[in-house]
């Protein structure tokens, strides 16, 4: 958990002054997961699958105007008020489908509420994630070389 | 677009060996052309050829040819496009841990004003 940000992944804190049962209920329960969990308020959320148990699947619907577009995942680990773990693949035409992430959701009651620590994984398979991972680091240090030499040709 | 996973995967995998890792740091800082990336390694020309061939695949170095002589330049739209992968899901969860803050308030509401019905009704 307390590992640093791996450069796949996206890794964010976040602190509320909730007790961790209601920010887990915002996590876990349909109704409550449609009126947050969307990229923009222009954006509805409908969930039309939600077999909320280890192996359960569920199928997220994101409507914008005439636009729609699913996501499909599978619950893989559910700790109540600690860890949930589920795979998060966005499906056609998001322009990043075809790829299954995980996501890892740990929640910690703390004085002032909760914190929760999440982690959105790009490769998610360990041996790709191995083979990776020195290329990860190269490529920004790469990329920062070649800003700072030439930051006119950057694309 | 079911493509653009694949471009990552080569990119990393062609990021993975030292020596290709070399090659483009070395490109970074100017094109050149086959032998003289060459010459500064101590593998034979062939086995440097082939670690330049695999950055052609994965779209890291373009290749120009001027008669006999094989110009190389580093292309780093490849490294942008996986940087930009995560930089897309870090945006994202900001902007939906922002909407649960404000989610989290309007439960808290309910909950009390629920509460305080409960109560109301238990009292009466």
């Amino acid at each position: 958990m307390n590992d640093p940000e791996k450069p796949h992944e996206a890794v964010l804190i976040r602190r509320y002054p909730h007790p961790v049962v209601r920010v887990f209920r915002a996590w876990s329960v349909p109704r409550h997961i449609e009126g947050w969990l969307r990229p923009s308020l222009e954006c509805r959320l409908r969930v039309e699958v939600f077999d909320f148990r280890e192996g359960g699947d569920f199928v997220f619907n994101y409507e914008w105007g005439d636009n729609a577009s699913p996501v499909r995942g599978r619950f893989r680990t559910i700790v109540p008020e600690q860890t949930l773990v589920y795979s998060w693949s966005p499906q056609p035409p998001d322009p990043y489908a075809g790829r299954e992430t995980v996501v890892s959701v740990h929640f910690s009651a703390i004085a002032s509420g909760t914190e929760i620590l999440i982690r959105h994984t790009l490769f998610p398979d360990r041996a790709m994630r191995d083979r990776h991972q020195a290329g990860w680091a190269s490529a920004l240090d790469l990329l920062n070389t070649l800003f700072e030499s030439d930051p006119q040709n950057f694309p | 677009m079911d493509e653009y996973p694949a471009t990552i995967d080569r990119t990393f995998a062609a990021l993975s060996h030292p020596t290709r890792r070399r090659l483009l740091e070395l490109l970074a800082q100017g094109d050149r052309c086959v032998t003289e990336l060459a010459a500064k390694f101590d593998a034979s020309l062939n086995v440097v050829s082939r670690h330049i061939k695999s950055l052609e695949r994965a779209g890291l170095v373009q290749r120009s040819r001027g008669g006999r002589v094989h110009h190389l330049r580093f292309d780093a739209t490849p490294l942008a496009e996986a940087s930009a992968v995560v930089e897309h899901y870090r945006a994202l969860w900001s902007n939906q841990l922002d909407q649960l803050g404000l989610y989290l308030d309007k439960m808290a509401k309910e909950e009390t004003k629920n509460s305080r019905r409960e109560r109301s009704r238990k009292t009466s």
